[in-house]
């Protein structure tokens, strides 16, 4: 596991030197590629336009993840969860 | 031959990916700008400041506090937070005695509206493995030692809960306002994964 944030036992030189008011201060960039920011957004506008919840997707999501190799890129998975999401719906993607 | 620039091959996922969009797009489910506001919102407004002004809220505030800890999703309505993720928000008060860590052991949920989306470790295989069975030892790689005099609880995420952890106010802050605490609250403590 990578080693993550400042690194320190308390709370107050964690975030000292970090300018308040910018949203993602102490976040990080969440997405590593281009096609994974994608991914999440057709899938939260799928599912707000669907109706459909997040809900049924998690249930793909748990179930990519617990059958693609541990070392499987974690957008992927949630790719292959929306496919599975779609195929529920009647609606499969092109291969 | 042609002069023309050739970009990096396009993958398998990618291709996935185009495919998924292209067809929603087609059936009129969704519209490619949708798609990027959503991705919008998430880079750039959604994060963990948001969680951070709701601590810094129920340090100030006991009353709020009170109100967190009993209905997390109605309190932080009361800051205008909610939405995808949030709907059933439980809010775990670290003590000097108590140390909470949270994590998915099955995915990667995540309280969104007040933390924005996970960070990649907390995805990994290794920190869902690992995180329940050796809780400090994780802890400790990620530069917090617990004493052993504090208990350490693992919440596992489920789809009916989402977990915040509601950090300690550090000493010495006795004199600062609302909006100077927030600042001195990271993601990581929200998680768990710092004290």
């Amino acid at each position: 596991m990578s080693r993550m944030g400042p690194g320190a036992g308390t709370v107050v030189p964690a975030a000292a030197d970090v300018p308040p008011g910018v949203p993602r201060h102490n976040g990080e960039l969440v997405f590593d590629a281009p096609w994974e920011s994608r991914a999440f957004g057709i899938a939260a506008a799928y599912v707000e336009a669907s109706g459909c919840g997040w809900d049924r997707f998690r249930a793909h999501l748990v179930t990519a993840i617990a059958h693609l190799p541990d070392d499987t890129p974690y957008y992927e998975a949630w790719v292959t969860a929306i496919e599975a999401l779609l195929a529920d719906d009647g609606l499969a993607p092109p291969s | 031959m042609s002069e023309h620039h050739h970009p990096s091959p396009v993958s398998p996922v990618e291709r996935r990916v185009a495919a998924i969009e292209a067809l929603l797009v087609e059936k009129g489910l969704i519209t490619s700008d949708v798609v990027d506001a959503v991705i919008e919102t998430y880079e750039h407004d959604v994060g963990p400041l948001r969680g951070a002004r709701v601590v810094a809220r129920a340090w100030v505030d006991g009353d709020y506090r009170a109100r967190l800890l009993a209905d997390g999703t109605r309190a932080v309505g009361e800051l205008g937070l909610g939405g995808a993720e949030g709907e059933h928000l439980v809010v775990l008060e670290n003590s000097p005695e108590v140390h909470n860590v949270v994590v998915c052991t099955l995915c990667s949920c995540y309280p969104w509206p007040v933390l924005g989306l996970p960070p990649r470790w907390y995805k990994s295989f290794a920190y869902r493995s690992r995180a329940v069975r050796e809780p400090r030892a994780v802890l400790a790689e990620m530069g917090t030692t617990v004493p052993d005099d504090v208990e350490v609880r693992v919440w596992d995420s489920s789809a009916e809960v989402r977990y915040m952890v509601l950090p300690l106010r550090p000493a010495g802050t006795e004199g600062l306002a609302e909006d100077e605490l927030v600042p001195l609250v990271t993601r990581d403590h929200m998680i768990g994964t710092a004290r």
